[in-house]
């Protein structure tokens, strides 16, 4: 079906409900040519995709879902930006045929907005099994514009929806707006008028009703864009009037009678087109939400689910883990034996070995625990349980300051704090996003137990695993009070409302799944690994300085930074040597341990007695808990960076982390000399 | 009345969405819209969130936005929980076959 140049070019938006099944249409229409970026400013996906049919270039966007035009989230104002602003040649709107009657509250905006548009009448397998009757013709009448049933998943009917795109310019359709009744008619006339006076207005506003629509309901975004466009100061004044008119004679206000009329106007049309069985039976959704959700097993099955899916992601992800560790070990030697025999200079050898290949492969090594991961989240997310598990946990989550949505982040914290911070997205609200990023770093992530067991058996070998879970326990309670704290503090009187939709249960696609594991594991890989490698560079850097110095010995750079910095650690006990690994520890948490044999100048032999030069049992127990509170690693920053999209929140996360560590490292140090321990 | 004092498995019919702002316009985008009928399908336990159906989709809510739906009980039709649980796996071979929720 290619050619080799289009002779056109038309840009289609795929826009719908949340879970009305663009993604898979937007899939089955451009098919593996698909580039995944983000919307500028905003940290929302932006997906375009292309496909060339009959001679058309086609370029596909698949836009964030959306209940309405009125934006809710940041996922929703991209979308209707997009529609209102960027004006598409054309609009795909995915309709989910089992919630019709909520989908056309959509369709009525988008019949609005003045732009040609195709109605795929997605899942209608579902809407066949049902025993549900949608009357397409009559729908295509009755909204005026083309309806095709589709099945994304099994591509029925993509053919005729890629035609009907294709041909929206030739075809002659002719959307039939709602009918907001006479009284708001006529308002909207005379608003659409009055802006069409003012000039500088009149290009913004090719969606003249949409806009007055939206000016009479008082939507906050839309009156600023326009009353700030424009230079008429009266027309706000005008406008206001009409609209105090309106809502007297109407008895309620402006918003209230768009959306009732909306919602009228679908009902109508839905109650047309659509025969339904008369018997009300549960659907299986309904039945696997009657166990899945019960009163008192929902909860344990939750419990068990996330268990699962832990032991899954570290015991499996052991094996290629180990393989990576294995692979890079093989490669450093090797390095090491070919730069000798070629005699190299020794500093390029150390650069290459301990720089670059212990950096980057001490982030590789996170991978399969994270592909992993995504994996899972992909199979609950496609599936629906997502929501579910938002809905069980909201309660308990709340009482914390938290959503709901908060508590899958946060268990993945459990593992590696860079999947975590990334799972964050299924939270709509940006202040809960990142009061859920915030705290994430202080849940202890598997990285840092390497630490913890090297301290602990040293130092508590009788009563390690009380010690190993008193970290836990730490790391929990300080999640919990800057949870509160932050909320309080930043972002005082935020209550997220938690209004969901828990999509009906699928069984989800393999390759949809796969698809959104190798896109996330892919920007792990490209985002985490381009800063570790420069992080890990300048750390080398720091600790082979001045040249002729040994690798980590003390006559280096990162020496001098630590006898620098000495004072700072004084407080909790801990000397030059401490101030190192806690240093180099913001690559990585692993680095901790080996900087501290480094620079013990233990080698492997009598490891216990050279930490005990450096720790007493008491100040060993202060730099696990400051290992424990400041920031994870560098992969932590440079992906909160990412995904905040701001350099002073990437910062308050970091000053936080080391405040709370010195704090309470300080903290533990002083009480537990009064009291006597050492 | 409000939402959230109906009781799990009762019906009732949207009146008002009272209170203001982004909240409101929410819960008009999601279905609740004057005369709309809801089903209060299950309450979590301790004052957690609501799970109602409206249109034909799920919605969840907490008890404090619930408060802000102005509904009237409608007591003649009782929900689907009320009945028999019989034929609890019906329409299951139909979800493994096509991957998705069809019920016959
Ligand atoms: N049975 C059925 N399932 C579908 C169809 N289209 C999509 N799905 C499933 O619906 C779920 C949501 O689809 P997705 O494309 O992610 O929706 P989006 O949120 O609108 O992008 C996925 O589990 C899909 O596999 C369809 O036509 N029939
Ligand atoms: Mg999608």
């Amino acid at each position: 079906m290619e050619t080799s140049s289009p002779s056109q070019k038309i840009r289609v938006a795929v826009a719908g409900n949340p879970n009305s099944g663009k993604t898979s249409i937007f899939n089955a229409l451009t098919g593996m040519r698909q580039h995944v970026g983000n919307w500028p400013g905003v940290t929302v996906e932006k997906i375009v995709g292309h496909a060339v049919y009959d001679d058309i270039d086609i370029e596909f966007i698949d836009l964030p879902g959306t209940y309405s035009l009125s934006p809710y989230s940041p996922d929703e104002r991209v979308a209707r930006d997009f529609l209102l602003f960027e004006r598409p040649d054309a609009v795909c709107v995915v309709v989910d045929g089992t919630s019709l009657e909520r989908s056309l509250y959509l369709v009525a905006q988008i019949v609005e907005l003045n732009i040609p548009f195709v109605l795929a009448l997605n899942m209608i397998d579902i809407v066949e099994a049902r025993g549900m009757k949608i009357d397409t013709e009559k729908l295509s009448a009755l909204i005026g514009a083309p309806v095709v049933p589709t099945v994304a998943r099994s591509r029925r009917g993509i053919r005729e929806l890629v035609r009907e795109i294709i041909h929206i310019k030739d075809n002659e359709y002719y959307p039939v707006p709602v009918d907001y009744g006479k009284e708001t008619e006529r308002a909207i006339l005379n608003v659409v008028e009055k802006i069409s006076l003012a000039p500088q207005l009149a290009k913004k506003c090719h969606t003249g009703r949409f806009i007055s629509a939206m000016l009479l309901a008082g939507d906050p975004e839309i009156e600023g864009l326009i009353y700030g466009a424009s230079e008429n100061s009266e027309l706000e004044a005008e406008i206001a009037e009409l609209r105090m008119k309106l809502e007297a004679r109407e008895r309620t206000d402006g918003e209230t009678i768009l959306a009732n009329a909306r919602h009228g106007w679908a009902s109508g049309i839905f109650h047309e087109v659509v025969e339904h069985p008369t018997h009300d039976e549960p659907t299986v959704t309904d039945k696997i939400d009657d166990v899945l959700l019960h009163k008192f097993l929902g909860l344990p099955i939750f419990g068990v689910a996330m268990f699962l899916v832990f032991m899954a992601t570290f015991g499996l992800g052991r094996f290629p883990t180990v393989w990576i560790e294995a692979f890079f070990g093989w490669l450093g030697g090797s390095l090491d034996g070919l730069f000798a025999s070629l005699g190299a200079p020794e500093i390029l050898n150390s650069l290459v070995v301990n720089g670059i290949i212990e950096g980057v492969g001490g982030v590789l090594v996170f991978l399969p625990n994270i592909a992993i991961l995504f994996f899972f989240v992909a199979i609950l997310e496609d599936s629906g349980y997502m929501a579910r598990a938002a809905f069980l946990v909201d309660n308990i989550m709340h009482r914390m300051g938290l959503h709901g949505k908060s508590f899958i982040p946060i268990i993945l914290g459990f593992g590696c704090t860079v999947p975590a911070v990334m799972a964050t997205r299924t939270l709509e609200n940006r202040e809960d996003r990142l009061l859920t990023i915030l705290i994430l770093p202080f849940v202890l992530c598997s990285a840092r137990i390497p630490v913890f067991v090297l301290l602990s058996s040293i130092f508590f070998a009788r009563c390690a695993g009380i010690v190993m879970f008193s970290m836990y326990l730490l790391s929990i309670l300080v999640a919990i009070f800057t949870a509160k704290l932050l909320k309080t503090a930043i972002f005082p009187g935020l209550t997220t409302p938690f209004v969901m939709e828990l999509p009906p249960y699928h069984v989800p696609s393999l390759r949809g799944i796969l698809l959104h594991t190798w896109e996330r594991s892919w920007a792990f890989i490209r985002k985490a690994g381009t800063v570790i490698l420069v992080g890990s560079v300048i750390i080398w850097a720091l600790g082979s300085m001045p040249p002729g110095a040994e690798y980590a010995s003390e006559g280096t750079w990162a020496a001098s930074i630590g006898k620098f910095l000495e004072p700072l650690v004084k407080p909790f006990g801990s000397n030059w040597i401490g101030a190192v690994a806690l240093l180099f520890g913001f690559a990585a948490k692993e680095i901790v341990v080996s900087t501290l044999t480094v620079l013990a100048g233990a080698g492997d032999i009598a490891l216990g007695g050279a930490m005990r030069e450096i720790f007493t049992p008491l100040s060993a127990y202060a730099f696990m808990v400051f290992t424990l509170i400041y920031t994870p690693c560098i992969a932590t920053v440079a992906v909160i960076k990412k995904e905040t999209q701001s350099w002073k929140w990437t910062a308050v996360s970091v000053a936080l982390g080391l405040a709370l560590a010195w704090i309470l490292a300080t903290l533990v140090y002083t009480v537990g000399s009064v009291l006597g321990f050492s | 009345m409000r939402l959230d004092i109906i009781q799990d498995g009762e019906f009732a019919q949207v009146i008002d969405v009272c209170g203001q702002g982004p909240i409101r316009a929410r819960l008009m985008d999601m279905g609740f819209s004057r005369g709309t009928t809801v089903e209060v399908i299950r309450k979590a336990p301790m004052g957690g969130p609501i799970e109602v159906r409206v249109k034909g989709t799920l919605v969840s809510l907490r008890p404090q936005e619930a408060m802000m739906v102005e509904v009237a009980p409608i007591v003649r039709r009782r929900g689907y929980r009320h009945r028999g649980r019989r034929g609890f796996f019906r329409g299951f071979m139909n979800f493994f076959e096509n991957g998705t929720d069809g019920d016959k």
